[in-house]
């Protein structure tokens, strides 16, 4: 591996060398192209025929030859400085392979499925979503959980201010909808602690006990 | 065939049990809003899912917050873990907006952005594009790199995450039980103690460090006057200083923000009380192996300052009788996307040479010590 890419970082910087559209810039193009598709470590695809895979195959090389030196339909040319040789081509190919699977997809899809109203109007499937009569079960559990374990995470808060700590933040979160500015002006602490502080110290412990409880789909 | 960012806008097919999961989530909500947004968030993450299935990248939803059900609750989160690489976040984005708000519980410990457009009734999602970091929490869509560069990311990252890679944190935290990777990949890194108990000095150009010598006398009394405005007596015996100074060495190093400054004084700990907690964590390898015979060591040594963030100071040193680094000796540092970061040669008479770099937690790394045809790659994760 570390020999190809080897080979491959001396072709191309051999091949950059030469004047765009000279033979000897083209003839290195091929040699690059025989070096990648001998390497068997392009990336292959799942259930895809021959010929659709040669395609992509095909518009692959189109675009190593057109945007290894200069960038001439790419955004940026190949950077040796970032990756190998491989990982571009792969990269590349990933987005191509990934077009055309989405594609068949795409044909495949029924469109039936489309929700209208009386009225024709496309309803939003969040409307289909029941009124909530009381607080859902797992924001019941997580209060729970928040409420047995009160003792152990008031312990936790921010420095130098005792009367800002986990349990109060997570109640927060959870139950009121105040936007991070409107907290730290209520707490009087600048919004960057108090986020670094709830990132830190909160959200491990809340995202521990939803593990914990099993609640992963 | 245009690539840009246009021609890349990556149109994903909704299927009915992808919504009807979002569905699901929302409606363990206990607000419209809330239950609005989750919803949302939950179709972003499987439309990036699905993408990433269909080119066999894997993804670990069950490790992702976005799919725990009290983080769900507490944060605005939408993340997924794609197993090598890191968490990607896939913010959800209204139709005809031109900038995605990025929310502060998804600034931290993401590899990588990517915005998905959705619009009622969510039979599809349009990928818009990626971005590697967030430099404002309104992420302006005309950033957007296209998907091509998504990918390039993601095998960069894995194909780094492939090599054996030394924890460095592992270090700190002083782990016997590592995994057999790391183990294998540790054993060629020695504790420094052990290095310099079973050989004869000197060694090593630290070992020697003369607590009398001007610019460590010009440090420590720097140390001193930041730390205690008064003028205190200075009293230095070689490997030895006053507890009072000590203390204020500890300080200094806890404290200030100039690296280069930082490791000087660690340097002076290592001498007058290597086992202290604030000298952190040094190991040494022999490079003698991978570098034509040469006779030199690498030493990384680490120190976990008050932000959680680690600082690693990286030096390359003449073993034994040599007395200086060869000149042409290059050290480089590499980030996880293998573009150089930073990089030093050796002039002549070098006693050594180094870099110090400041990382985060899951930062990934890479050192690279090249003499003329020979090199060796080491690969580091904090």
């Amino acid at each position: 591996m570390e020999k190809l890419n080897e080979t491959l970082r001396q072709l191309v910087a051999e091949t950059c060398s030469y004047p765009k559209n000279s033979d000897s810039r083209q003839q290195n193009l091929a040699r690059i192209i025989k070096e990648l598709k001998s390497s068997r470590r392009l990336k292959r695809g799942l259930n895809l025929p021959e010929a659709d895979y040669e395609d992509i195959l095909q518009n692959t090389w189109i675009y190593l030859c057109q945007n290894l030196c200069e960038a001439e339909t790419a955004k940026t040319p190949y950077d040796p400085k970032c990756s190998c040789l491989l990982t571009w081509i792969n990269a590349y190919l990933s987005w191509r392979l990934l077009d055309y699977y989405l594609k068949v997809e795409k044909e495949r899809q029924s469109r039936k499925f489309v929700r209208e109203s009386a009225e024709g109007e496309i309803l939003d499937p969040l409307d289909l979503i029941p009124a909530q009569a009381e607080t859902p079960p797992i924001l019941k559990e997580v209060l729970a959980w928040l409420e047995q374990e009160k003792q152990v995470l008031r312990r936790i808060c921010v420095s130098g201010r005792t009367d800002i700590h986990c349990e109060l933040l997570l109640r927060h979160r959870l139950t009121s909808k105040l936007p991070w500015n409107q907290l730290a002006q209520r707490f009087n602490v600048p919004e960057n602690t108090l986020r670094g502080f709830y990132n830190r110290e909160c959200l491990p412990r809340l995202r521990a006990a939803g593990k914990h409880l099993g609640y992963i789909e | 065939m245009i690539d840009s960012i246009e021609a890349s806008k990556t149109v994903v097919p909704i299927a009915e049990s992808q919504r009807q999961i979002a569905l699901e989530f929302a409606a363990q909500q206990p607000t419209r809003e809330k239950a609005r947004q989750v919803y949302l968030n939950t179709l972003a993450v499987l439309t990036v899912k699905h993408c990433l299935d269909l080119v066999e990248i894997a993804t670990d939803l069950a490790a992702s917050d976005s799919w725990n059900p009290f983080c769900r609750l507490g944060a605005d989160l939408a993340d997924l873990k794609v197993e090598g690489a890191g968490y990607l976040e896939c913010r959800p984005v209204a139709a005809d907006r031109q900038e995605c708000f990025i929310p502060p519980e998804a600034l931290e410990n993401r590899i990588g952005y990517l915005v998905v457009q959705l619009t009622a009734p969510y039979q599809e999602a349009t990928i818009l594009g990626f971005v590697p970091q967030i430099v404002q929490i309104n992420l302006p869509l005309s950033q957007l790199q296209p998907m091509p560069n998504l990918f390039l990311h993601l095998e960069n990252r894995i194909s780094i995450a492939s090599q054996p890679m030394v924890n460095l944190r592992q270090w700190l935290n002083n782990a016997v039980k590592t995994p057999w990777q790391t183990v294998e990949v540790d054993a060629i890194w020695q504790n420094v103690e052990d290095v310099l108990s079973d050989t004869p000095q000197p060694m090593f150009a630290f070992r020697n460090i003369n607590l009398k010598s001007e610019g460590i006398q010009q440090l420590i009394e720097q140390v001193y006057a930041s730390q205690y405005s008064g003028s205190g007596s200075l009293k230095l015996s070689d490997k030895h200083l006053e507890p009072e100074l000590k203390s204020a060495l500890i300080d200094f190093i806890g404290t200030t923000p100039d690296e280069a400054l930082r490791w000087k004084a660690v340097e002076i700990l290592w001498v007058v009380d290597p086992e202290h907690p604030a000298a952190g964590v040094r190991r040494i390898m022999d490079l003698g192996l991978y570098l034509a015979g040469q006779q030199l060591a690498l030493l990384v040594a680490v120190l976990q300052s008050r932000s959680r963030r680690l600082s690693v100071l990286v030096r390359v040193y003449p073993l034994r009788e040599q007395r200086y680094v060869p000149t042409e000796l290059q050290l480089s540092i590499l980030s996880a996307d293998g573009s150089c970061s930073c990089k030093v040669q050796a002039r002549e008479h070098d006693n050594y040479i180094q870099l110090i770099l400041r990382a985060e937690f899951d930062d990934r790394f890479s050192i690279r010590i090249t003499l003329q045809e020979d090199s060796i790659t080491e690969y580091f994760v904090v």
